[in-house]
């Protein structure tokens, strides 16, 4: 799947794979590329401003610790940020439907 | 002479593409340097070579074109918000800082009978474009925790707002001071207090100027 048409999901994408715990921007990274199959292929470094974008908004919520002797990021959702995730899938979930609804191909009577 | 390994040198070039709030530049830097560390090591334990697998990092991370107006964007929203903070905090602070010191009576009033009815519609007028304009402060702040607003269009708001605000608070106090007459002088000449609230005020206003011109920079530098 190519970044363009990843661009505007992106967001939902992050706060979905941080909704299980708290995770670090490469392991966010892992989580995406794992829970799609490997099938988005955007470039990695679009997903640090993304996850700062998220903690601007207050959806999530970072702090520095240090994780296999490395210093790291690690984002965590916030309430806001759940409740965010939740209105982001229902609209997900209404617009699929709309969309399969026109393109499943017309069957019935001529 | 060895040179520098493919994450280092990536990482030095998006950091001289970034202009905006120092310690937040420096966190999404070493944030960034240690994701590409972390995917250099998953590569090697796939079994690459450590040059090659810096460079796969270096390649699934994306030119520098590619990735810094995401990081710019970020920056550029954060000195917004800095400044956004300081103008809610500073206008409304020295608003109540002069009514506090008039009514307590450490300064006292002197103003040039000629011309009292001028000094006081001008000290009004000063009220109202100090409240309009720590007002206005604090809808752009609240304007930086939303997502949909562009971050560069709401910097650069919050960065002419202070610039207008200091420019016209400081225009109206020295209209006022000179519609004052010779009372202002009488008043330096005699009162420390008064010595200390009109050299506070001017240090308050060239901090809000230098402010406003540090934001409105970073979305210059940011277009």
């Amino acid at each position: 799947m190519k970044p363009a048409a990843v661009h505007g999901h992106l967001d939902g994408l992050i706060l979905a794979v941080i909704e299980d715990g708290p995770l670090h921007g490469y392991a966010i990274i892992e989580a995406l590329q794992n829970r799609s199959g490997g099938a988005l292929d955007l470039p990695t470094g679009t997903v640090y401003p993304a996850l700062r974008r998220l903690e601007r908004a207050a959806l999530l919520s970072g702090s520095w610790s240090t994780v296999g002797g490395r210093e790291r990021r690690t984002y965590t959702l916030t309430r806001a940020g759940r409740h965010a995730l939740a209105t982001q899938r229902a609209e997900w979930s209404e617009f699929t439907a709309v969309v399969e609804a026109v393109l499943r191909p017309a069957t019935g009577t001529a | 002479m060895r040179t520098a390994d493919p994450i280092t040198s990536h990482v030095a070039a998006l950091e001289r593409a970034l202009r905006g709030p120092q310690r937040t530049r420096r966190g999404m830097i070493a944030e960034a340097r240690a994701g590409l560390m972390d995917a250099a090591d998953a590569y090697r334990a796939d079994g690459l070579p450590p040059e090659q697998a810096a460079a796969r990092a270096v390649r699934d991370f994306g030119a520098v074109g590619e990735v810094a107006p995401s990081f710019q964007d970020e920056l550029t929203a954060r000195q917004g918000r800095h400044s956004a903070l300081l103008f809610t905090l500073v206008f409304p602070a020295m608003l109540f800082g002069w009514d506090l010191l008039w009514s307590s009576g450490l300064v006292r009033r002197g103003f040039d009978p000629a011309a009292p009815g001028l000094v006081v519609a001008l000290a009004r007028l000063q009220d109202v474009v100090t409240a309009l304009v720590g007002l206005a402060a604090i809808v752009l702040l609240v304007a930086t925790f939303l997502r949909s607003v562009p971050p560069r269009r709401v910097t650069r708001a919050i960065g002419l707002t202070g610039t207008a605000g200091a420019v016209v608070c400081g225009g109206l106090a020295v209209a006022m001071n000179v519609a004052g007459g010779h009372s202002t002088a009488v008043l330096l000449g005699t009162n420390m207090a008064a010595v200390v609230a009109f050299a506070g005020s001017a240090a308050v206003l060239a901090l809000i100027i230098w402010q406003s011109i540090r934001t409105l920079r970073v979305c210059s530098d940011a277009a």
